[in-house]
């Protein structure tokens, strides 16, 4: 097996294995905070989030949109990152 | 539970080790391999902003290694090309003696996840920690020794600008046999992986920076719904001006030197054709496109500048929105960008896009982008179309013509990559949309130097192969057969009519017997032969179009053969002794240039880039057809006012 | 539930390996463990298992390959440590002069050597240490005291069963400097 194909085997936390009320990442207000808890399915697109340190467990801060509505650009794990609305739409946090 | 391949791979040849340089985008790698390579490294590319494959032999205490730069990774779950080479790579452990994987201090809990993946490979591994006095600065910590033993690898922490890091380091790649070994590599399933980093950072004694109040306080501004626009229409205007207006007096001079090397030639050969040969197809080949080195180095000097104060990140935001009506995403716009100067950069730059659809896309796109080498011909063809009084006001017909190409230019990109977008493949999933906005920082003179010296570096090769090429194949055409005395006494020539000589041998050259067998393609746009034949020579590179139309016009100076254009007549066939340049051919020629996909390089590079020719067929057969029908609707359209 | 802990390698000990993780059992000798833990320690996988506060020493089988039984023992001892049922002899000269050991060559080692000198481990009881303190800081009132202290204090924090913290009186000097005078920066 290559690493490739290993890597693609993780799994991660969806909505269905969690027990709070969450809401989607992109529903955040801006410079609003809250804590990751999951994502809403499991692919590569939420294995991604996740190596980029969209963690469960990790607090992350809604700062800013772009002029014209989207992207949007979060603070998480001490870096600045910016999402579509759809991927951010795709993380769970604390609602 | 994870199958583990153990033992470090023995080098490939003893004395000679081979280590790859690992790291995500923006964790400061390419600095270091700047810092640990200096000049030495090799590369057969031009690199746009994106770090292409490349290696450089390290001086260690034990003798010369092979340091590879792989390209950023986040991770080694492939979604992008790069990334896709990283896990490759890694997976061909017996090809390296090590991995230097290289983490970003500010933010270390994202870096662990890589390392350990990168553990994995089961290669001896060593980490380099970069931005400690980032992180430091910003009110975070880290105990860089209590991080080697709960990682069980050596870990090297490096300050930007300090030799004392990379000197250890030299020492470190020494022998990458004797590094620290971990137990076994690290979980990597998500939740495993968490309570392993959280244990190691804990361990480590690491906290977490704080948010950075510089970068805080300009993005406040840089990303302001209005001023943030304002600036960012402010720097791309003031990015054209300084290419094109700073570069224009270091094109006069470059193109005044190689004039007057021209006349030494023709005045110290003493033979005819030799000192055409030297004067017109060498030097005047070669200085034509030279020209252009002062704006392609500016270009690199301002992306580098760009990229390594962290903008260019912002620029990309910024334009998301906009590049997703094409379905593209904000780095296809840094991409579409460099292509301004030339397509090479610009494909090569689209390997930092993810998604392997958006990167054909942006392919098929770039060559439509305004290059530069377009500029001398629409400078050309501008200025026979219409006068430079011709104007109102501020705004004169030149200038609003050359915006005009521009536009063209963009619009058609942005079309094309719609286009392809729809068209290529099934649709598969789509792929996120992610960019790390780095700090603010003060770029690296020896990252911004390296750069443009890199890609000046691959012009000078293209210009002193395909292109000096083409020029001396083109003279060939031009002047063979040759003409003896008596072949010009039958056909009615005076022999020691200099001017005459020259247009029977160019009138009956191979060139022209070429120029006339493509009559019937290019006659719907008013071209004649000669125009063919500039057009045909511009397939290798654009820029060749004004000097061959210059060899062909036999104007006294072949750079601005416009006098001698302008007065050109069709010599044979149904429009005989009609002016050749005419406002729907040149306006039909002008269209051609914005759509033709007249550049070799560029095809060769989409090759490499994709890895098979397809693409690059496909890109020159809907150029050329885009081209040809557009000339038309040119011709058609400028007729019916003229 | 995510396992948070993640191995360290022990000096001179390849079948040794210290998990660094949130415990709170009495330090000593594991008799039995919960788990999976048990039956490794019953069958012979894992020779020898030592808690302390804030880790467990495992030992593996002289036979076994860490990089084949590591991961196992990681997830096993994950869920472990989140169980009941840890049977643990309390106190261990062994644990102590373990813990001593790493505090010196590990945490601490950096902080000796910039004292100019380099303290071992002479002996340990279950509640007691005896320790070297070879170089300079041997002859330095002050700095030996902050010293001391130090190492107490973060070998206690691991090993709270530890009473005293003795020094051994190194009275023939040959270790320490020329003709037993301090030598200024020994040991950097």
């Amino acid at each position: 097996m290559t690493l490739a194909e290993r890597f693609a085997s993780r799994r991660c936390i969806t909505a269905q294995a969690l027990a709070q009320a969450t809401q989607a990442l992109d529903a955040l207000p801006a410079g609003e905070a809250s804590c990751i808890v999951g994502f809403d399915t499991d692919d590569v697109v939420t294995r991604r989030l996740f190596d980029l340190g969209f963690v469960p467990g990790e607090p992350v801060e809604r700062l800013r949109r772009a002029p014209l509505g989207d992207p949007l650009m979060f603070r998480v794990g001490g870096i600045e990152i910016v999402l579509r609305r759809a991927e951010a739409h795709r993380i769970l946090v604390a609602a | 539970m994870t199958h583990h391949h153990h033992g470090p791979a023995a080098p490939t040849q003893p004395g000679v080790g081979r280590v790859a340089l690992v790291g995500s985008p923006n964790a400061g790698k390419t600095t270091l391999f700047n810092g640990l390579t200096g000049l030495r490294a090799k590369t057969g590319n031009y690199p746009g902003v994106t770090v292409a494959r490349y290696e450089g032999a390290v001086e260690t205490t034990a003798g010369p290694v092979v340091v590879e730069d792989l390209p950023g990774a986040y991770s080694l779950d492939p979604i992008s090309p790069d990334e896709e080479i990283v896990a490759a790579v890694l997976d061909e452990a017996d090809s390296l003696s090590g991995v230097l994987l290289v983490i970003d201090a500010t933010n270390l809990r994202r870096g662990l996840g890589l390392v350990a993946q990168v553990m994995q490979a089961g290669l001896p591994t060593a980490v380099v920690l970069t931005f400690v006095d980032e992180l430091v600065r910003r009110g975070g910590r880290v105990d860089h020794e209590a991080l080697s033993r709960a990682l069980g690898v050596n870990v090297i922490p490096v300050v930007a600008g300090e030799r004392r890091g990379v000197e250890a380091l030299r020492e470190v790649l020494a022998d990458p046999g004797s590094w620290d070994e971990p137990p076994f590599a690290p979980p990597t399933e998500p939740d495993a992986v968490t309570g392993w980093a959280g244990s190691v950072l804990k361990s480590a004694h690491y906290s977490q920076p704080d948010p950075d109040s510089r970068t805080g306080r300009l993005d406040s501004i840089l990303l302001h719904p209005i001023w943030g626009t304002v600036i960012f229409f402010a720097t791309m205007y003031l990015f054209f001006q300084t290419i094109f207006v700073v570069a224009a007096p270091l094109q006069g001079w470059i193109e005044e030197g190689f004039a007057w090397l021209g006349e030494i030639a023709r005045t110290n050969i003493p033979i005819g054709w030799l000192s055409s040969f030297v004067a017109d197809a060498l030097i005047g080949g070669v200085g034509g496109v030279l020209v252009f080195l002062p704006q392609i180095a500016l270009l690199f000097v301002l992306i580098s500048l760009l990229e390594g104060t962290g903008y260019l990140s912002r620029a990309a935001y910024l334009m998301d929105r906009i590049m997703s009506t094409a379905g593209l995403e904000g780095r296809a716009f840094v991409a579409l960008l460099s292509s301004l100067a030339c397509a090479i950069p610009g494909i090569m730059a689209t390997r930092t896009l993810p998604s392997a659809k958006d990167r054909l896309a942006t392919m098929m796109a770039a060559p439509l982008m305004t290059c530069s080498a377009r500029l001398p011909v629409y400078v050309l063809l501008v200025g026979m179309l219409v006068s430079p009084e011709l104007g109102w006001g501020p705004f004169r017909a030149q200038g609003t013509i050359m915006f005009g190409l521009y536009l063209l230019g963009a619009a058609s990109a942005m079309t094309a990559a719609w286009f392809f977008k729809r068209v290529i493949g099934r649709s598969s999933v789509g792929l996120p949309f992610y960019m790390e906005m780095p700090s603010y920082r003060l770029p690296k003179l020896k990252t911004v130097g390296i750069s443009v010296w890199d890609s000046c570096k691959a012009f000078l090769r293209k210009v002193t192969s395909i292109i000096l090429l083409t020029t001396v194949v083109l003279w060939t055409l031009l002047n063979l057969p040759v003409r003896s005395t008596s072949d010009l006494l039958e056909a009615g020539v005076d022999p020691s009519d200099q001017v005459a000589v020259t247009a029977y041998t160019l009138d009956h050259s191979a060139a022209a017997w070429i120029g006339h067998a493509v009559e019937p393609v290019f006659e719907p746009l008013g071209f004649d032969w000669r125009v063919n034949v500039g057009v045909l020579s511009s397939l290798a590179a654009r820029e060749v179009f004004v000097s061959t139309l210059g060899q062909i016009a036999s104007a006294s100076d072949p750079e601005n053969p416009a006098e001698a254009l302008a007065t050109m007549t069709h010599d044979s066939g149904p429009h005989e002794g009609e002016p050749v340049f005419t406002a729907p051919t040149i306006a039909a020629l002008l269209i051609f240039f914005v759509y033709a996909m007249q550049c070799m390089a560029t095809l060769g590079v989409m090759r490499r880039e994709t890895g098979t020719w397809k693409w690059s067929l496909i890109a020159f057969g809907y150029l050329s057809v885009a081209a040809w029908l557009m000339a038309l609707l040119a011709h058609t359209v400028v007729g019916l006012f003229v | 539930m995510k396992s948070t802990l993640h191995p360290q390698r022990v000096d001179g000990e390849p079948f040794a390996l210290r998990w660094v993780a949130e415990v709170d059992l009495p330090v000593g000798r594991v008799v039995n463990a919960p788990g999976t833990i048990g039956p490794m320690l019953e069958y012979g996988v894992l020779t020898k298992v030592l808690v302390e506060r804030g880790g467990v020493w495992t030992w593996l089988d002289g036979a076994q390959k860490w990089t084949e039984h590591g991961p196992r023992i990681r997830d096993a001892l994950g869920v472990s440590l989140e169980l009941d049922g840890w049977e643990v002899e309390e106190g261990s000269a062994e644990l102590l002069r373990l813990i001593a050991t790493e505090v010196l060559e590990g945490e601490l080692k950096s902080y000796v050597a910039s004292h100019g000198g380099h303290i071992t481990v002479e002996g340990a009881t279950a509640t007691s240490l005896r320790l070297d303190f070879g170089g300079a800081c041997e002859d330095c009132p002050a700095a030996g005291a902050t010293l001391h202290d130090r190492i107490e204090a973060a070998v206690r924090a691991r090993y709270p069963l530890l009473e005293s913290v003795t020094r051994v009186n190194d009275g023939h000097g040959a270790t320490s400097g020329w003709l037993g005078l301090p030598v200024p920066g020994r040991g950097r």
